[in-house]
């Protein structure tokens, strides 16, 4: 039994994703002087760094980015080139690992799929959808996610979760099976797909008559969800209390899963960190967040609480050095989108600039500042602090404040409790009803399945 | 030049212990390297097939039998024929039953695929060790596939933190 025979272990490893050749690369040293040799992993290649925030006031502005000069020269944050008319705004729906999942402010409902690294993009099915234009429900727009994991497969898959109750009053909500709409870019095609519920829902989530005593405008609104181990976590509008979905691709069942105890009106940012999947949540004293992580073990999902943060001191320091991130400016955009992307050119480019920008994510850089000592309190010149997402191998999150003028943004490292300055984004518009904000792990993987 | 009329002509295959399996041209050619010794003109007797005992051997002509097309097509059209919904869905049956092997016959198909370069079966063979190794821990990886831990633990630790990601 030689699997040591080098052709057929090559044939072997050249099938392996990234992650899978990470591993084997530790099994014994010919496998790794084969990967090596070969250069048959390539993590520079991967999402496994946040190099930027992008954020979109959908129905304002074009989204923007704010990252580290490497990424703002590099990866235009405006996806004008998806327009399909000159009116056409394409807003940033979700997010996963560095591809977007992105919609048409136009009428048209037709969603792409983008990799804004790469340029490459790829047009979804029509969802098939009970409402249609000028009547539309909203319910076709939100509640879409985004499933990508290049580390395992380069196929993505997006997920549309109903959130429409069956007319009987009575009835269990969550129901089961849950009918959940399912694009996977393996078949290009939307599917039905039915998940059947493990364990009980009532207890944490309630019935179809609790649904429709919510707020009506729930459908509306966006809620971060986090991709892990091939199960999405989708945070759920209050029912009776607040609660996630645990979705599992590949056995199609869910859980029902309690969120943290949350202040009044609380928002639960969900995101994908270095040991799970974790959670922000706003208490009821401004400024003031606590994070809990999910912990799984055998089937039961617990939550741990991690952090309590205030961060009123690090957004009325007035003497912080200016930031290693900058927005990126309207000129580099316009460069950039002025010239097609040589991806193998780019990644190398990309790669040399990342090495000289001087900056990395190591908790013991001396311009983290400690804030455990600072006093608990808030004061009201600092706007609605905010959660924009989280490093997805560190325990890292970053925050940012939506002030008229003011928009610093901070990273705060759970391990050690300490902040670093990371520079100030660009001012909102307080127009805009909905926002969409995020940490940004750029993706420079090729042959985005369905992309021209 | 061998003849093309596929159908009849039979082929006589030669396992190094000894044993001889006559198969249709057709069959022997689902492998890439008979066909070219067919048609180059190498194989007017008997081939040889080294390294592939006869216990493996049969088990890959039975592949090959089974994924031959039936439809009368010719060996040299056989990889371009599309085989119907209902017949790959079958074929798709048969083959999972078909790897319900132990590792070492599977290990010793694999070198065989390769060798007498059936792609296919390459394929087949190939994806449950892929599966093997993506769905399991380093550990497990190398029990299954024998594989002998070389490293020292300070070593294999630095390797371990040059990918840290992919054991998170």
């Amino acid at each position: 039994m030689d699997m040591m025979h080098t052709d057929l272990l090559l044939d072997i490893l050249r099938r392996l994703p990234p992650r899978s050749l990470a591993v084997s690369r530790c099994a014994c040293k010919a496998w790794r002087a084969a990967i090596d040799h070969h250069r048959l992993l390539r993590a520079d290649l991967l999402p496994l760094s946040v190099d930027a925030a992008v954020y979109d006031e959908l129905n304002i502005y074009p989204p923007r980015l704010f990252g580290r000069r490497s990424a703002a020269r590099h990866i235009p944050g405006e996806l004008e080139y998806l327009a399909e008319s000159r009116l056409d705004v394409p807003g940033v729906q979700d997010h996963c690992n560095g591809l977007f999942l992105v919609r048409s402010k136009s009428r048209q409902r037709r969603a792409k799929v983008v990799n804004p690294a790469t340029r490459q993009w790829a047009p979804l099915p029509l969802l098939p959808c009970a409402c249609s234009w000028p009547a539309m429900c909203g319910r076709c727009h939100n509640n879409r996610y985004l499933v990508y994991d290049p580390t395992v497969s380069p196929h993505y898959q997006v997920f549309y979760i109903p959130r429409v109750p069956p007319p009987d009053m009575t009835a269990e909500w969550p129901p089961t099976p849950y009918v959940m709409h399912v694009f996977s870019s393996t078949t290009d095609r939307w599917n039905e797909t039915p998940f059947v519920r493990e364990g009980e829902a009532a207890a944490v989530a309630g019935t179809v008559d609790d649904v429709n005593s919510c707020r009506r405008d729930r459908d509306e609104h966006m809620y971060y969800a986090a991709y892990w181990q091939g199960s999405l976590y989708v945070p759920s509008p209050h029912v009776k209390d607040d609660f996630l979905f645990r979705i599992n691709l590949s056995s199609h069942k869910y859980q029902v899963i309690k969120l943290p105890k949350g202040g009044v009106g609380s928002h639960f940012r969900l995101g994908k960190s270095k040991k799970g999947v974790y959670c922000v949540v706003n208490t009821n004293v401004r400024c003031t967040f606590r994070v809990w992580f999910l912990h799984e073990s055998s089937g039961v999902a617990n939550w741990v609480f991690k952090n309590e943060i205030n961060l009123q001191p690090a957004f009325s320091k007035q003497d912080w050095h200016p930031g290693p991130w900058i927005p990126q400016s309207p000129e580099q955009i316009r460069l950039l989108l002025k010239s097609d992307v040589n991806p193998k050119l780019i990644i190398d480019e990309y790669n040399e600039t990342l090495a000289r920008d001087g900056f990395d994510w190591d908790s013991d850089d001396e311009d983290l500042v400690s804030i455990t000592d600072w006093p608990k309190k808030c004061d009201t010149s600092i706007e609605g602090p905010d959660c924009i997402g989280f490093h997805p191998y560190k325990e890292i999150v970053l925050f940012n404040e939506r002030g008229v003028c003011s928009c610093s943004t901070v990273a705060y490292h759970l391990s050690n409790s300490r902040v670093r300055y990371l520079g100030e984004m660009r001012p909102r518009c307080h127009y805009s009803t909905e926002e969409i904000s995020f940490a940004y792990t750029p993706c420079w993987m090729m042959d985005l399945p369905g992309s021209n | 030049m061998a003849t093309r009329e596929a159908g009849k002509k039979m082929i006589m295959l030669k396992s190094p212990d000894g044993m001889e399996f006559e198969v249709e041209e057709a069959v022997a050619m689902e492998s890439q390297t008979i066909r070219k010794m067919i048609e180059d003109d190498c194989a007017d007797t008997a081939i040889l097939i080294p390294n592939i005992n006869s216990k493996i051997l049969s088990r890959v002509i039975e592949y090959c039998n089974k994924h031959v097309p039936t439809t009368g097509a010719t060996g040299a059209a056989a990889s371009d024929t599309v085989a119907p919904a209902a017949l790959a869905e079958d074929l798709k049956i048969w083959d999972a039953e078909f790897i319900k092997v132990n590792r070492a016959t599977r290990f010793n198909l694999i070198q065989a695929a390769s060798y007498l370069n059936i792609k296919g079966l390459l394929d087949l063979t190939s994806q449950t060790t892929i599966d093997t190794i993506s769905d399991n821990s380093l550990e497990e990886i190398r029990s299954f596939l024998s594989t002998k831990n070389d490293y020292l633990p300070e070593e294999e630790q630095t390797i371990r933190r040059e990918n840290q990601w992919a054991f998170q």
